[in-house]
C-alpha cells in the first residue's frame, strides 16, 4: 500500500517537474537574467467602449510580449478603487481619465507619461448638458434660473466631463450649487444619464461626446431623442500613469512601448495588427506627456475654488481676502496668464450680485402636520381600543401603548413620504410604456460569448463560497460571544457593536477598503463578503443561542465540564441545525451580492454585467442576467434541500 | 430499613453535605430563608413541600447552579467548601465531580445519541482537550456502554435522546451521573414528568445507587408516598424554611396538613397512604 503511494507521488513530481522546466536552451538564457518582472496595469472601465476586458486583452498581451514581462490586468469601474490600488502599490500603471489621474499624481505617487489621442487625431472631446429633443429648455439660462423646478443629472463625482467641467464652467462662475438651485440633483454614469434624459425622467444630465458617438453607433434611437444644449471647451485625452518610484528600467521598457506601439513595426501586417487592437479600443497612436497635461485641469479646479470663496457668505472679509490670494498665486504658479485670472475674477463679481441665504431651512410646516396626524392617529386608535360589550376590560396602560406604536408607524410612514419620493408611483403607470420600449432591448439575445458568462458566473459562486465559509469561522465565536446567556454583559455590548458596524457597511464599501491591501479581483470580494456576512451570521447566531433551552448547558455544567465544553457539548448541537440553516441562507445571498461586487473590479460575472449595462448592450445584458438568475434559483434550490433535511 | 453496612465513604467523619444559615432570593420573594440542613454519607433524603416551597432552589443551591444570597452562610459536600457568603467558590467544577445531578426535564442534549450523552458525564474529569475535540479515554467508553447497560436502555444506545420516552431519557440521565463517578446524588423531582411505571423504575435505581453502591441521595419529591416508600429521611420544606425533618414513619397527618394545608391528600399518588 505504501509502496502504490510513493510510485504515484513520484509520477506526480515528476509530471509537475516536466511541466515546470523550461526546454534548456530558455534555461540558460533565463539564468543569465533575472526572473520575469510583474507589472499590474490598471484600466478604468467606466468611460470605455464596449466589452472592455476584452478588448484590451490583446494590448495588454503585446505589451507583456513587448516589454517581456508579465503584465497583470485590473478592471475597475470605480475611481476611487483604482487610485487607492496605485496608492498602495497594488498596480503600477494605468490608464486614467483627467481627473482620476489628477488625484492618482496627488494621491498615488503617480507621473503622466503617455496620453492618449483618436483614432481620426481628435485632441480630445468635449463635456456636454443634454436635454430631451423637445424640451423647452434652449439656453443654459433657461436652466439656471434656479426655482427649484428642474431635475439634475450629475455625474461621477471624479468624472472630467460628467462633473468637473460643468462646475468649473456653469455653476462655480455663477456662484450656483446645483442642489440648491434645481429640485433633485442626482449622480449616475454617462450610459445612465443619457438613458434618463432620452426617457425624461430628469430634465437635463451632463455626458460627453465620446460617449454620445457610442451611443449612436449602438443605440441610435437613443441618440434621435438626444438633444445638446451646452457644449464645454476641449478636454484633452486620457493620461497613462505610472507610479513615480517604478524602477527605471521598467519605466524605459513601458514608455518605449506606448511610443513605439502602432507606429513601427517589423512588418506592415503588424502594424495593421496593432492599430486595429488601438483602433477597437478607439486609441490613436500614444503621444508623450508629462504631468503638465493636467495643468488645465488643475486650474479648472482653482477657478471652481475662487468662484467659491467669493460666494461663501460665512468667509469674513481679510479672511476670503488672503484665500483668494492664495490662489491666485497658485494660478500663476502653473503658468495661467494675467488675462485668465482677470477673466476668472470678472465672472466671480458678477456672480457675488446673487446673494442667498445657505442656512439650512427646516420644514417646520411639514413637521407640525406629521405631528398632528400623528395625535389625531393615536386618538382614533385610543378609543377604537376601548372595549365595548361583554369581554375582558385592556388596562388603559396597555391601550396607550399600543396606540402610540401605531401612531408613531404611521407618523413614519407619513414623514419618509416625500424622501422615499412615493408620490412618483402614478409614474410607474404613465411611463409603463416606456420601461416597455426599456425592456424590448432585451429581447435580442446575444449568447455569442454565453461561455465565457458562464465561467465568471461560477467565479462569483466560488467567491461567495469562500466569503460565506470565512463568515461561518469568524461569526461561530463573535456570535457566541455576543449571547447573553454564553458571554458577560459587557462582552456581549462590545461585539455586539462591533456586529453592527461590520453588518451596516455595505460590501461596496469593505470591498474597496480591501482593495488598498489586495488589490483589486476576487479576493477584495471574498473578504467584502466575509466581513459583512460576519457581521449578520453572528446576529442570528447569536439569536438562536439566546432562544435555546438552558437545561442541556446545566447538565453539561453539573457534571463538572469547563465553560468551552458546555458551549461544545451543550449549546452547539443545540443550535447546529440553524446555524447550518442560516448559513445556507447567507450563501444563497452571498451569492446575489457577488454579482454586485463586480463593480469595484472584484471579477466575476458582476463585472461583466456593468460592463454591458454601460455600453448599452442590452442582449448581452440579458443573457448574463439569465444565467444569473438560474445560478442563483440553483443555489437557493439546492441549499433549500440541505436546510429541509436539516430542520 | 435495610441499611448494608460495607459503604464506601470519602471521610467517615464529614458529612456528606452540609448547609448553613443559607438564604436564596428572587428580588423581594425569598426561595430559601436561612437554611440549616446536614445530610451523612450513605443516606438517602427526601425533599417534599408544595411548589415554591424551595425544594428546587435548594438543591440547585447545593450544585452551585443557584448562588447564595450575598454575605449569607456557608455550602460544603464532603468536607469541601462549595459556597460561602453568597460566592462560588474556587474550583467549583471540582466540587461539582463528585456530585450528580437528575433535573426534572432530563437535561439531556437532545440531539446527541444517549451514549454521547452519558459520555458527557466524564468532562469533569478527563483532559480539557479531549473534552474538546470529543475524544474520550477507552476506558470511559466501557464505562458508558456498561452504565447504560445497568440502568437497561443500552440498545438505545445509538438512538438521539430526543425520539426516547421520558423514562428512558431518565435512566441515561442516572447513567450519566453513574460515568460522572458521582459519590452523591441530587435528583430534582426526577419522577414528576414520568408515568407511574417509568417513575417506580427510577425510584428503584436511585435506591439501588444508594444501597449498592453506597452514594449519598437527596431527592425531591411530589408525591409524599414515594418520598415514605423510598427513603429513611423526610425533609419538609415550606416558603423556604424547614419544618419537618425526622424518619420517614414519623411523618403523620398533623404534620402534613402544616406542609401541604388541608388539601395535603392532593400531594399523595394514592390517597389512603396517608394513614
Amino acid at each position: 500500500m505504501k509502496n502504490r503511494i510513493f510510485i504515484l507521488f513520484a509520477i506526480l513530481f515528476l509530471a509537475l517537474t516536466a511541466v515546470k522546466a523550461p526546454p534548456v536552451q530558455a534555461r540558460e538564457k533565463s539564468a543569465k537574467e533575472k526572473p520575469l518582472p510583474e507589472l499590474n496595469f490598471g484600466v478604468l472601465t467606466t468611460e470605455a467602449s464596449d466589452n472592455l476586458s476584452i478588448l484590451w486583452t490583446p494590448f495588454l498581451e503585446d505589451m507583456g510580449n513587448m516589454t517581456g514581462m508579465k503584465v497583470n490586468a485590473y478592471f475597475s469601474a470605480d475611481y476611487s478603487g483604482l487610485i487607492e490600488a496605485m496608492r498602495f502599490g497594488r498596480i503600477e500603471a494605468s490608464w486614467f481619465s483627467n481627473k482620476s489621474g489628477l488625484e492618482a499624481v496627488r494621491r498615488s505617487n503617480g507621473e503622466v507619461f503617455a496620453k492618449a489621442t483618436y483614432p481620426d487625431g481628435a485632441p480630445g472631446y468635449y463635456s456636454v448638458l443634454l436635454v430631451p429633443t423637445d424640451s423647452p429648455y434652449k439656453t443654459l439660462d433657461d436652466i439656471l434660473k434656479c426655482d427649484k423646478t428642474i431635475d439634475f443629472g450629475m455625474g461621477d463625482p471624479n468624472s472630467t466631463s460628467g462633473t468637473l467641467f460643468p462646475m468649473a464652467y456653469i455653476f462655480a462662475p455663477r456662484g450656483i450649487v446645483p442642489t440648491e438651485c434645481f429640485k433633485n440633483v442626482t449622480n449616475a454614469t454617462h450610459e445612465a444619464n443619457g438613458y434618463a434624459v432620452a426617457n425624461k425622467l430628469v430634465d437635463v444630465a451632463t455626458n460627453n461626446t465620446t460617449n454620445l458617438k457610442r451611443l449612436g453607433r449602438t443605440q441610435p434611437d437613443i441618440l434621435s431623442r438626444l438633444r445638446v444644449l451646452w457644449k464645454s471647451p476641449l478636454i484633452q485625452t486620457d493620461p497613462i500613469v505610472w507610479r513615480k518610484d517604478l524602477d527605471l528600467e521598467v519605466k524605459e521598457k513601458l514608455l518605449y512601448f506606448f511610443m513605439t506601439y502602432g507606429r513601427r513595426a517589423d512588418s506592415p501586417a503588424e502594424l495593421l495588427r496593432q492599430r486595429k487592437i488601438l483602433a477597437e479600443l478607439d486609441f490613436g497612436a500614444f503621444l508623450p506627456a508629462s504631468d503638465a497635461h493636467l495643468d488645465p485641469i488643475i486650474r479648472l479646479e482653482i477657478i471652481r475654488d475662487m468662484a467659491q470663496v467669493r460666494n461663501d457668505f460665512s468667509l469674513k472679509e481679510p479672511d476670503r481676502e488672503a484665500k483668494l490670494a492664495e490662489l491666485r498665486q497658485k494660478l500663476k504658479s502653473i503658468g495661467a496668464s494675467e488675462a485668465e485670472i482677470v477673466k476668472a475674477e470678472g465672472v466671480d463679481a458678477q456672480a457675488r450680485k446673487s446673494s442667498r441665504s445657505h442656512a439650512m431651512a427646516i420644514p417646520w410646516k411639514r413637521m407640525a402636520f406629521t405631528l398632528s396626524i400623528g395625535f389625531v392617529a393615536f386618538g382614533l386608535f385610543f378609543w377604537s381600543s376601548a372595549a365595548r360589550g361583554a369581554g375582558p376590560i385592556k388596562p388603559i396602560r396597555d391601550r396607550v401603548f399600543d396606540s402610540a406604536v401605531w401612531a408613531i408607524f404611521l407618523s413614519l410612514l407619513i414623514w419618509a413620504y416625500v424622501a422615499a419620493e412615493i408620490y412618483k408611483t402614478p409614474d410607474l403607470i404613465n411611463n409603463a410604456d416606456k420601461m416597455g420600449e426599456y425592456a424590448a432591448g432585451f429581447v435580442n439575445l446575444d449568447w455569442k460569448e454565453g461561455w465565457l458568462y458562464l465561467q465568471q458566473m461560477s467565479v462569483t459562486i466560488q467567491i461567495a463560497l469562500w466569503g460565506t465559509f470565512l463568515s461561518i469561522l469568524f461569526a461561530i465565536p463573535f456570535g457566541l460571544l455576543s449571547s447573553r446567556n454564553v458571554a458577560p454583559a459587557p462582552v456581549v455590548f462590545f461585539m455586539r457593536r462591533i456586529m453592527d458596524a461590520f453588518r451596516s457597511i455595505n460590501e461596496l464599501v469593505v470591498g474597496t477598503m480591501f482593495v488598498v491591501t489586495v488589490g483589486l479581483g476576487p479576493f477584495a470580494g471574498v473578504m467584502a463578503l466575509a466581513v459583512h456576512t460576519t457581521g449578520v451570521l453572528a446576529k442570528l447566531f447569536s439569536e438562536a443561542v439566546e432562544a435555546m433551552d438552558p437545561g442541556p448547558v446545566e447538565g453539561v455544567r453539573a457534571t463538572g465540564g469547563r465553560r468551552i465544553h458546555e458551549v461544545i457539548w451543550g449549546v452547539i448541537p443545540q443550535v447546529a441545525p440553524l446555524w447550518t440553516s442560516y448559513a445556507l441562507y447567507r450563501f444563497e445571498t452571498n451569492t446575489r451580492s457577488a454579482t454586485i461586487l463586480g463593480l469595484i473590479g472584484a471579477g466575476g460575472i458582476g463585472q461583466l454585467l456593468f460592463e454591458q449595462i454601460r455600453s448599452f448592450q442590452y442582449g448581452k445584458t440579458a443573457v448574463i442576467l439569465i444565467i444569473i438568475v438560474v445560478a442563483v434559483t440553483m443555489v437557493d434550490m439546492l441549499s433549500q434541500v440541505l436546510r429541509k433535511r436539516l430542520m | 430499613m435495610n441499611q448494608k453496612s460495607n459503604r464506601q465513604v470519602p471521610d467517615a467523619n464529614a458529612p456528606a453535605l452540609e448547609v448553613q444559615k443559607t438564604s436564596v432570593s428572587f428580588g423581594k420573594f425569598k426561595a430559601l430563608d436561612r437554611i440549616d440542613f446536614k445530610v451523612m454519607p450513605g443516606e438517602m433524603v427526601a425533599l417534599i413541600g408544595a411548589s415554591g416551597s424551595g425544594k428546587s432552589t435548594l438543591l440547585r443551591t447545593i450544585d452551585g447552579l443557584q448562588q447564595a444570597d450575598a454575605g449569607s452562610g456557608r455550602l460544603e459536600v464532603f468536607g469541601r467548601k462549595l459556597q460561602r457568603d453568597g460566592r462560588l467558590a474556587k474550583g467549583l467544577r471540582y466540587r461539582r465531580r463528585d456530585i450528580g445531578f437528575i433535573f426534572q426535564s432530563f437535561n439531556l442534549v437532545g440531539r446527541l445519541n444517549l451514549f454521547s450523552n452519558v459520555l458527557i458525564g466524564c468532562l469533569g474529569r478527563i483532559k480539557t482537550w479531549r473534552g474538546i475535540f470529543g475524544i474520550f479515554p477507552d476506558e470511559d467508553k466501557v464505562r458508558a456502554m456498561a452504565a447504560l447497560e445497568r440502568v437497561g436502555v443500552a440498545e438505545f444506545a445509538g438512538r438521539r435522546a430526543s425520539k426516547l420516552s421520558g423514562g428512558q431519557k431518565q435512566r441515561a440521565a442516572i447513567a450519566r451521573a453513574l460515568v460522572q463517578r458521582a459519590k452523591m446524588v441530587l435528583a430534582d423531582e426526577p419522577i414528576a414528568s414520568l408515568d407511574p411505571v417509568s417513575a417506580r423504575k427510577v425510584m428503584e435505581l436511585l435506591q439501588e445507587l444508594n444501597e449498592r453502591d453506597g452514594l449519598t441521595v437527596v431527592v425531591s419529591l411530589h408525591q409524599v408516598d414515594y418520598a415514605m416508600r423510598y427513603c429513611q429521611r423526610v425533609v419538609a420544606l415550606k416558603a423556604g424554611k424547614i419544618v419537618f425533618d425526622g424518619p420517614a414513619k414519623d411523618l403523620d397527618r398533623k404534620t402534613l396538613i402544616k406542609v401541604y394545608g388541608e388539601e395535603y391528600e392532593d400531594a399523595f399518588w394514592t390517597a389512603e397512604a396517608a394513614e
